[in-house]
């Protein structure tokens, strides 16, 4: 079923595209969702708490992207797993904060920075990286998926794959203490 | 709940421009992946269109040509000096450098001038410094049994048979192109998309230039050095001279694999196709120029290939489109895999003679 037949269907609360979704899509978020959590079970009941936050999101929701709006959720939901279970081994997701620690500036603090102003200028700072960049450093630090995955997934060796985002996250260093984003 | 700092760069990385996030979660293949970054190609600023970057290569020639008639005028007092050259590594080709000697490239050291004049000038020393620096741990790193440099004599390596030369031109299944001026329309498209040799024109191509922050901070992990021996009727005697050329790869920039020839004060670049364990293929298509990458399809391609052997010794050397077989490989092939950061400050205090801060 195509992707816009199923956002069809969801928005005629027709219950089978909830299957058709998981048949389809199941392993994308799936794969989200270990990179975050450890544990079996907790993949499992993630998994299909994504089903459920996608059925109550479409309506009002109607996504352009089904696979990236789905990874979306499964990202946001087993954080939120994550962060109530109190003992974790490290994660993907921890892995990726450690990584993300560096490009932060020297003097950050918890103070909260504009919310929109953050957005936008990552959102720029991303459409400044080139292409192949952007796209590896997007599924890195967004979807979590690990530096092996993406070397085997676009054949580049991982020390080109961790090169890169080597100089991507410092670029943001710099990009955020420019714009004195403290966060 | 309090998130950390770090969290909050999470979440916050996470609610990018919709368009962004869709189109990395599309691009989940290889080709995939080469289509986004077609359609995202950088509009080429003005001043590199076409009809003026022949201007500026008429403008580069000119000023080349001044320069080398100054250098056959006049003694120059310091002949270690070279004189300002173009951006252009398409320089006319001097004397080649000195016939190999036993000693490493490290201590061909300028004695107080030097000057990192474009990227490959960093590749190239980048590497230089790194096993020069390698090689001065060694007696003590060796002792502790975990030296960073292998020393591999190519004599105790002996490669297996030759390959064959390729077939003459025009027969067999492997087809080559001659040499192409440089106002052809650009190769044809019969060749696989590995051997990115001949495609047809496409007016919509354009030179692509990828520039390099001569002030970033530079990361290298792994790098090569051996000598080849250039005959004269070769694509790479045409960039660099014939006789002894000192070759070096390295991952100093960009992260990906390119391939610097130096022979006296002539460098070319370019960077690889792709590579394994067992070789690296290299094109010209992808070449420097001055502190740009330049992906350029509208030129020849005389793409060159490397052979390792087991213990990543160079074994062969081969410009694919030269019909008499492979270049000898001199000597010792020097190879140093440490992950390091670097400068171009750091590279020009080094051949220097001063010792940068903090080593």
């Amino acid at each position: 079923m195509e992707d816009s037949q199923i956002i069809a269907s969801l928005l005629l609360r027709d219950e089978a595209a909830l299957d058709e979704m998981a048949a389809k899509y199941r392993r994308l978020y799936c794969n989200v969702l270990r990179e975050i959590l450890n544990d079996p079970q907790d993949i499992e009941e993630c998994a299909n708490d994504v089903l459920l936050a996608v059925w109550n999101s479409i309506p009002p929701h109607q996504p352009h992207n089904l696979p990236a709006y789905i990874c979306k959720i499964a990202r946001r939901i087993g954080i939120d797993r994550l962060r109530y279970r109190t003992r974790q081994k490290r994660s993907g997701y921890e892995t990726t904060l450690s990584e993300l620690e560096n490009c932060l500036p020297d003097h950050s603090s918890l103070l909260d920075g504009d919310s929109l102003h953050i957005r936008a200028v990552l959102s720029h700072f991303a459409r400044e990286l080139d292409p192949v960049t952007q796209v590896l450093f997007i599924r890195r630090y967004v979807y979590l998926e690990s530096v092996e995955s993406l070397a085997k997934r676009y054949r580049f060796s991982e020390n080109s794959v961790a090169v890169r985002l080597y100089r991507a996250r410092k670029k943001l260093k710099k990009v955020l203490e420019k714009e004195d984003i403290f966060l | 709940m309090n998130q950390t700092p770090k969290e909050k760069l999470s979440d916050f990385l996470a609610e990018m421009d919709g368009d962004l996030l869709d189109a990395a979660i599309a691009a989940d293949t290889p080709e995939k992946l080469s289509a986004y970054e077609k359609s995202q190609r950088k509009v080429t600023p003005f001043y590199k269109r076409p009809i003026l970057l022949r201007i500026a290569v008429i403008a580069a020639c000119l000023a080349l040509l001044v320069n080398v008639l100054a250098l056959f005028s006049n003694e120059t007092e310091n002949p270690e000096v070279v004189p300002d050259r173009p951006a252009l590594n398409h320089s006319v080709p001097t004397k080649p450098s000195e016939p190999f000697e036993d000693n490493p490239p490290w201590e061909e050291q300028s004695n107080g001038e030097f000057t990192i004049r474009s990227a490959d000038m960093i590749n190239y020393y980048a590497a230089v410094r790194l096993l020069a620096q390698q090689s001065a741990m060694k007696p003590a790193a060796m002792a502790n049994g975990d030296y960073q440099v292998r020393f591999l004599d190519y004599e105790n390596t002996q490669p297996p048979q030759i390959m064959p030369p390729p077939p003459p031109y025009g027969e067999g299944e492997d087809k080559r192109e001659e040499p192409l001026p440089p106002e052809t329309q650009g190769p044809s498209a019969e060749e696989p998309a590995t051997v990115p040799a001949t495609r047809p024109a496409d007016p919509d191509d354009e030179i692509h230039y990828y520039e390099i922050d001569p002030g970033d901070t530079f990361y290298v992990s792994k790098v090569y050095f051996f000598r080849i021996e250039v005959p004269e009727d070769s694509y790479l005697a045409g960039k660099v001279g014939a006789g002894v050329v000192n070759v070096v790869i390295s991952d100093a920039l960009w992260g990906d694999f390119m391939i610097t020839f130096k022979n006296g004060e002539n460098y070319f670049s370019c960077l690889t196709n792709g590579y394994s364990s067992d070789d690296m293929d290299f094109s010209t298509h992808k070449y420097i120029e001055g502190y740009h990458v330049v992906k350029n399809f509208l030129q020849e391609n005389a793409s060159f290939h490397v052979s390792f052997g087991p213990e990543g010794q160079v074994w062969y050397f081969d410009e694919n489109d030269y019909p008499n077989g492979t270049f000898p490989v001199l000597e010792t092939t020097y190879v140093a895999e440490v992950n390091e950061t670097f400068t171009i400050n750091d590279l020009e205090a080094y051949f220097r003679g001063v010792k940068p801060v903090g080593v």
